[in-house]
C-alpha cells in the first residue's frame, strides 16, 4: 500500500507543476500592464518604471516563473497587486466557505443519490426507474446559477425560510449551518443527479456478473445478494465519480456563491477579475489546481485501498 | 467494402442505433426543434432582438409581447431566440473543433505508440485537470470576451476527452489482423486510419459529441452570465439570465424563460447522447 502511495503522490507532481506553469504563462498573455492598472492612465513614465521595478516586472518572464516556482515551493503565493495582502491571507480567509460548501454539496448527494439509485438498478425498467432517470438527467442538464436562482425564489423570496443572501458569521454554528442549507442543496441536488446515474449503472453491471448468478443459485435470499455480493463491488465505481466529476463541481460551486452572494473562492476569482488584479487571479488558480490534484489523489488511494486489485497493477 | 459503401452501412447501423432506443427519438426531436428555431431566427422572431422598446419596459407577457420585455424594452422571446443561435453556434463548433483535433491527435497518439504517445496524452492530462469552467474564465478573462476566444476556450478543455475515446481503440485495433494485413499491402497510415480504425470509433464519438455539447452550451451559459461571455447588446441565453436576475421580483419573464430554454437544450442534448450510448452499448443491445 505504502508503495502505491509513493507511486501515485509521484506522478501527480508533474502534472501539477504543469498546470502551475500553463496558469503562469496564460496570466501573463493578459493585455495591459499592472503599473498601469494601479496607477491609471494618467500616470507618469518615471512612475511607472519605479512601480514596475518595486512589482519585480521589469525582470526577464523566465526570472520571474522562477522566483515563482521558489515561493510556491515554499508555499507562498505571493501579494496581490491592487489590495496590497498576502493572497495566502486572502484565500485562507475566504476558504473554509468555499471547503463546507463543497463538502456539505457532495455528502447531501450521496446520501440522497446512493439509495435512489440502488432501487432504480433493483426495479429497473419500472416506471420509478424511469422517473429517477429522467429526473436525474434533468438534474445534470441544470446550469448551477438557473438552479440556484428557482432555490432563491422558491425558499427565500416566495416562502422566506432563508436569508436572500448568504453571508454567515463564522463563529456562529447555529447561523453557519443554517446559511448553508439552501446553497449546499443547490450543490447538492446536481451532484445527487451524477451520483444515482453511476450508482445504479454500477449496481447494474455487477447485478449482471456469474457470482451473482451463483448466489441465486444457492439460494441466498434477495438482500443478502443484493448487499454482500451486490451493492459492495458496485460501489467502487461510485468512489470515483467524485474525483471525476470535481471540475463539475468547482465550476458549480463557483456559480453556487455568485447566486447565493457567498463569500468563497469563486467569489474572489470574479473580484480578481473585476480588479484585474491577475496575481490574485494566478494564485486561486493555483489553489484549484492543488485542491483538484488532492481530490483525484485520495479518490485514487481510496481506490487503491477498497479494491486490492488497483493497487497490484 | 469500398468506403462509400462501408459509410452508407454506417447510416443505416446508425438508424436502427435510435430506433432500439426511444429516448433517443425524443433527444433528437427536441434538439431538432430547437436548432431550427435558433437557424429560422431572422424569420421567426417577432421583433428586433436589441430593438428597445423604451416605453414598455419590463412588460409581463402579452400578446404584442408573448414572453414579456426587458428592462431595456426588448422582446424577450426574441432575444431568446437570437441567443439559442449563439449557443448553438458556439456549442457545436467548440464541439467540432474538439472533436476533430481530438480523434486526431488520440488515434495517431495511439497509433504511433512510444515517446509520442506519452507526451500528448501528459498534455492531455494537464488540460483535463483544469475544469471546464475555470479554463473558460481564465482564458475569456485574459484574451477578451467574444465568440472566437469562447470557442478557443471550450474547445481546448474538450480536447482531452475525445483524444482519450479515440486513443483506447485505435490501440485495440492497431494489433488486429486485417490492420496488419493494411500494412503489409502497403497502406498509408492515414488511410488505415481513417478508413479501417475511425469507423469504429464514430459511435463513441457521437456519444461524446452530444453529451459534450450539452457541456459546451451549459458553460457558454454560465461565462455569459458571469459577464465573460459574448458582449451585449448581443443576445445570449446566459447574459439575458444576468441583466434580467436585477429585476427577478418585477420580472422574472425576463430570467426564468432564457433559463428554461438552456435547460432545454441541455437536456435535449444530454438525452440524445444517453439514448444513443444505451443503444450502442453491446452488453444492453440484445435486451428488452
Amino acid at each position: 500500500m505504502l508503495q502505491y502511495i509513493i507511486k501515485r503522490l509521484l506522478l501527480a507532481i508533474p502534472i501539477l507543476l504543469a498546470v502551475v506553469t500553463l496558469v503562469f504563462f496564460v496570466v501573463r498573455m493578459a493585455p495591459g500592464d499592472p503599473a498601469q492598472v494601479i496607477l491609471g492612465d494618467s500616470a507618469s513614465y518615471e512612475s511607472l518604471t519605479a512601480l514596475r521595478a518595486e512589482l519585480g516586472l521589469d525582470r526577464p518572464v523566465i526570472v520571474q516563473y522562477g522566483e515563482f516556482l521558489v515561493s510556491l515551493v515554499q508555499g507562498d503565493l505571493g501579494d496581490s497587486i491592487i489590495r496590497k495582502q498576502s493572497i495566502n491571507s486572502i484565500i485562507a480567509d475566504v476558504l473554509p466557505y468555499t471547503v463546507e460548501l463543497t463538502l456539505a454539496g457532495v455528502l447531501l448527494g450521496v446520501i440522497i443519490g446512493l439509495p435512489l439509485g440502488v432501487f432504480s438498478a433493483v426495479y429497473r425498467n419500472s416506471l420509478w426507474d424511469y422517473i429517477t432517470r429522467i429526473g436525474s438527467l434533468i438534474g445534470l442538464s441544470f446550469p448551477a446559477f438557473y438552479s440556484g436562482i428557482l432555490l432563491l425564489l422558491a425558499f427565500s423570496v416566495y416562502l422566506g425560510w432563508f436569508p436572500v443572501v448568504s453571508d454567515p458569521d463564522m463563529d456562529n454554528l447555529g447561523e453557519r449551518l443554517y446559511m448553508l442549507v439552501l446553497p449546499a442543496m443547490n450543490l447538492g441536488l446536481i451532484m445527487m443527479a451524477y451520483v444515482v446515474r453511476s450508482a445504479r449503472s454500477s449496481l447494474l453491471e455487477t447485478l449482471g456478473e456469474d457470482y451473482i448468478r451463483t448466489a441465486k443459485a444457492k439460494g441466498l435470499p434477495g438482500f443478502i445478494i443484493l448487499y454482500k455480493h451486490g451493492l459492495k463491488n458496485a460501489l467502487i465505481p461510485v468512489i470515483t465519480i467524485i474525483g471525476l466529476y470535481i471540475g463539475v463541481l468547482v465550476g458549480n460551486s463557483v456559480l453556487t456563491e455568485i447566486v447565493f452572494n457567498r463569500p468563497g473562492l469563486g467569489k474572489l476569482i470574479l473580484s480578481a477579475l473585476d480588479e484585474r488584479d491577475y496575481n490574485l487571479l494566478q494564485g486561486l488558480m493555483v489553489i484549484y489546481a492543488f485542491l483538484i490534484v488532492l481530490v483525484n489523489l485520495v479518490t485514487d488511494l481510496t481506490y487503491g485501498m477498497v479494491d486490492p486489485r488497483i493497487r497490484k497493477q | 467494402m469500398n468506403t462509400i459503401a462501408r459509410f452508407k452501412h454506417l447510416g443505416t447501423e446508425t438508424y436502427h442505433v435510435f430506433n432500439r432506443n426511444k429516448t433517443s427519438w425524443v433527444g433528437l426531436l427536441l434538439l431538432t426543434i430547437l436548432v431550427l428555431l435558433a437557424v429560422l431566427a431572422p424569420v421567426i422572431a417577432p421583433y428586433d432582438p436589441v430593438e428597445q422598446h423604451i416605453i414598455q419596459r419590463l412588460e409581463p407577457p402579452s400578446s404584442q409581447f408573448l414572453l414579456g420585455t426587458d428592462y431595456y424594452g426588448r422582446d424577450v422571446l426574441s432575444r431568446i431566440i437570437w441567443g439559442c443561435r449563439v449557443s448553438f453556434i458556439i456549442g457545436s463548433v467548440s464541439v467540432a473543433f474538439a472533436m476533430f483535433f481530438g480523434t486526431i491527435l488520440g488515434s495517431m497518439a495511439g497509433y504511433k505508440g512510444g515517446y509520442f504517445d506519452s507526451f500528448v496524452m501528459g498534455v492531455m492530462d494537464v488540460l483535463m485537470s483544469i475544469p471546464t469552467l475555470l479554463m473558460g474564465l481564465l482564458i475569456v478573462a485574459i484574451l477578451g470576451p467574444s465568440q472566437t476566444n469562447l470557442i478557443i476556450a471550450l474547445a481546448l478543455t474538450m480536447v482531452p476527452r475525445f483524444a482519450r475515446i479515440a486513443r483506447a481503440p485505435t490501440i485495440a485495433a492497431k494489433n488486429k489482423v486485417y490492420v496488419e494485413a493494411c500494412q503489409a499491402m502497403g497502406f498509408s497510415d492515414i488511410r488505415i486510419l481513417v478508413v479501417h480504425i475511425f469507423p469504429n470509433i464514430l459511435g463513441e464519438l457521437m456519444v461524446m459529441g452530444s453529451m459534450w455539447m450539452a457541456t459546451a452550451v451549459r458553460t457558454e451559459a454560465a461565462l455569459s452570465f458571469i459577464g465573460l461571455g459574448v458582449n451585449p447588446p448581443t443576445a445570449t441565453l446566459g447574459g439575458m439570465i444576468r441583466e434580467g436576475f436585477k429585476d427577478i421580483m418585477s420580472a422574472p419573464w425576463a430570467s426564468l424563460y432564457p433559463g428554461l430554454v438552456i435547460l432545454l437544450i441541455v437536456f435535449a442534448a444530454n438525452l440524445l447522447g444517453d439514448g444513443l450510448r444505451d443503444a450502442l452499448d453491446p452488453k444492453l443491445r440484445n435486451e428488452k
